[in-house]
């Protein structure tokens, strides 16, 4: 980043990102996405070539939206407020998701 | 939520910030992300032409920054109505009202009591004074037996719960106190748990044995205390009407003789015709007092306790010189007072997204005398129950609460910038304003926003000055 400079842990983390990676656009011609039911929701796996560029619109950037007050899918990903740290090393999920930490349920 | 489109440009909505000054430089504060960032001088005329129609074309450079800080994005893209999942009830906290009684009469309590704050008997009484186990108000050795169980059978992994004391005034009741202290510590020894405890108390009845009981088992102590006597016997008479300063001066001398490395905190109420809060703080830091915060009191609209808009404007600039004297303190290595900072300025520190105000029913519970759960101590009696020790949490009560709390979050507060620092404000202060737990706080707005924006400065002004603080000091702090 060259014209904001992180301030803050979140800022620093953000400005901190490698900017080589490609930024994710949406790929909203794929109609099975369109048509499917939350249940087949590709949340953040990846897709039969190891890569994500064919999942439904960019998906990792929906992963933070299985958290917390957008969590519509909440096997997806713990929430924040009892495991805070579980996207610590991850602040920007379209460039490092794989960096996510798994959380198991406690019961 | 779901299939946002990213497009530099076209399409592109500018999501919820804050852009501010401090030090000499512009800062932007991103809502959706949570980071604070440092502008440039273009990246400050971009921002500006975004938000004005037809404004030329930016470059794509400083759209790719501002994509990343969270600033560009299709706003409004999830619909509520499939968000439905809460967090699961992890207890960390659990409040325990002792007794409904007080032997003050303050005038912004918000205790709903038929025969006054007296405790039976009437007299200003003492430890024990209040009716024991059984009496309506007063919490039974069995209720808070099973409460204290039923705090460790759901704290999940986590080792470390704590149990605060509270009441009413809690020591009233204090051999009750006493024995819930000895027998949590022992029952948390049992499920191999660390359990830490606290009493917020007026402190009139703290003698020498209490105090030394308070230190001999590490209970941290928080009194309410809202200034020198002629601010705090405004608002904080026995019912008789005399004054209780002196009384508290006492209890309080008790404590310092008494300290071991706790720190003790003060909890200033602010109501009306008090809000002098660098008189207080100075005053009470000359007590002793390691930790002092603020809160105005909770009262309906237009009630005579409730802080007016001029007075509200005092409190802001007394909190503005009360700010720059901490961000002093940290720079000579002292440790800050000012409690109310210390919160702000670790919300900005984490970045991290806030879709509730508070713990209440989610990390913490409060169990009223009848050992019945609500979600917080403010909250015993109003509203549902959300279960007790027999019975277990009541799911369909503690969804409705969530549920009431995230449609708020989600609709009047989800455009704001602020929204991670309050998150539509106190369930509780709502209720008393407007009848409704989930209204938002709106007639804070204005002056919430102008604390963060405070809160903002004071941060920057640390970092440039002593960031180590920040990262060692804030980032072991715990999220809300």
């Amino acid at each position: 980043m060259k014209h904001l400079k992180g301030v803050n842990r979140k800022g620093k983390k953000i400005e901190a990102e490698k900017e080589d990676l490609p930024v994710v656009e949406a790929q909203g011609s794929i109609p099975f996405m369109h048509t499917c039911t939350s249940v087949f929701n590709p949340g953040y796996e990846i897709d039969w070539t190891g890569s994500t560029k064919q999942l439904c619109t960019p998906i990792e950037t929906d992963l933070f939206g299985t958290t917390d007050m957008y969590c519509w899918w909440p096997a997806q990903a713990p929430d924040t407020y009892n495991n805070p740290d579980w996207n610590a090393d991850c602040t920007r999920a379209m460039k490092d998701w794989m960096k996510l930490k798994v959380v198991k349920p406690e019961w | 939520m779901g299939n946002i489109a990213r497009r530099p440009g076209a399409g592109a909505a500018l999501l919820p910030h804050f852009r501010f000054t401090a030090e000499g430089e512009t800062y932007l504060y991103a809502s959706e992300s949570g980071g604070v960032f440092r502008l440039d001088d273009g990246a400050r005329d971009a921002l500006s032409a975004l938000g004005s129609p037809g404004a030329g074309a930016v470059p794509e450079g400083i759209l790719s920054d501002l994509r990343r800080a969270g600033l560009l994005g299709t706003a409004g893209g999830g619909g509520p109505a499939v968000r439905t999942a809460h967090p699961p009830l992890r207890l960390r906290t659990l409040v325990l009202m002792l007794t409904t009684s007080c032997n003050l009469a303050c005038r912004y309590c918000y205790e709903d009591r038929e025969e006054g704050c007296g405790p039976p008997g009437g007299g200003p009484g003492g430890p024990g004074a209040a009716a024991g186990d059984g009496a309506p108000g007063e919490m039974s050795q069995e209720a808070l037996r099973e409460s204290v169980a039923f705090l460790l059978d759901h704290s999940g992994e986590s080792r470390k719960v704590s149990i605060v004391l509270f009441g009413g005034e809690p020591l009233l009741r204090f051999p009750l106190l006493r024995d819930a202290v000895h027998e949590a510590r022992a029952m948390a020894q049992g499920w191999g748990k660390e359990i830490s405890f606290s009493v917020t108390t007026n402190g009139t009845l703290v003698s020498g044995e209490i105090a030394g009981f308070l230190k001999a088992n590490g209970v941290s102590v928080c009194v309410s205390i809202d200034g020198p006597r002629e601010v705090h016997d405004v608002n904080r008479p026995y019912a008789s009407g005399r004054g209780s300063y002196d009384d508290v001066e006492r209890g309080i001398a008790h404590l310092m003789e008494n300290r071991d490395g706790i720190p003790l905190a003060a909890r200033v109420t602010l109501g009306r015709g008090a809000v002098d809060v660098r008189k207080t703080f100075r005053h009470l830091r000359g007590l002793g007092f390691d930790e002092v915060g603020f809160a105005p009191a909770s009262a309906a609209e237009g009630g005579s306790i409730a802080l007016t808009e001029e007075e509200l404007d005092r409190v802001l600039g007394g909190f503005r010189a009360l700010a720059a004297e901490y961000a002093d303190d940290v720079r000579e290595r002292r440790m800050p007072a000012f409690s109310n900072m210390t919160q702000i300025l670790s919300l900005v520190h984490r970045g991290d997204p806030m879709p509730y105000p508070c713990g209440a029913g989610i990390g913490m519970l409060a169990a009223d005398p009848s050992g019945a759960f609500y979600p917080c101590h403010r909250l015993c009696g109003v509203g549902d129950s959300m279960g007790d020790p027999s019975r277990g949490i009541a799911t369909d009560a503690r969804a409705r609460f969530l549920d009431g709390a995230r449609r708020r979050r989600e609709s009047e507060c989800d455009a704001c910038w602020a929204k991670n620092f309050c998150a539509g404000g106190c369930y509780h202060d709502a209720y008393l304003r407007q009848g409704d737990l989930f209204a938002p706080s709106t007639h804070y707005c204005r002056w919430i926003k102008e604390l963060f924006l405070l809160g903002l400065r004071t941060y920057v002004r640390i970092q440039n000055e002593t960031p180590t603080f920040l990262e060692v000091v804030l980032g072991e702090r715990g999220t809300a």
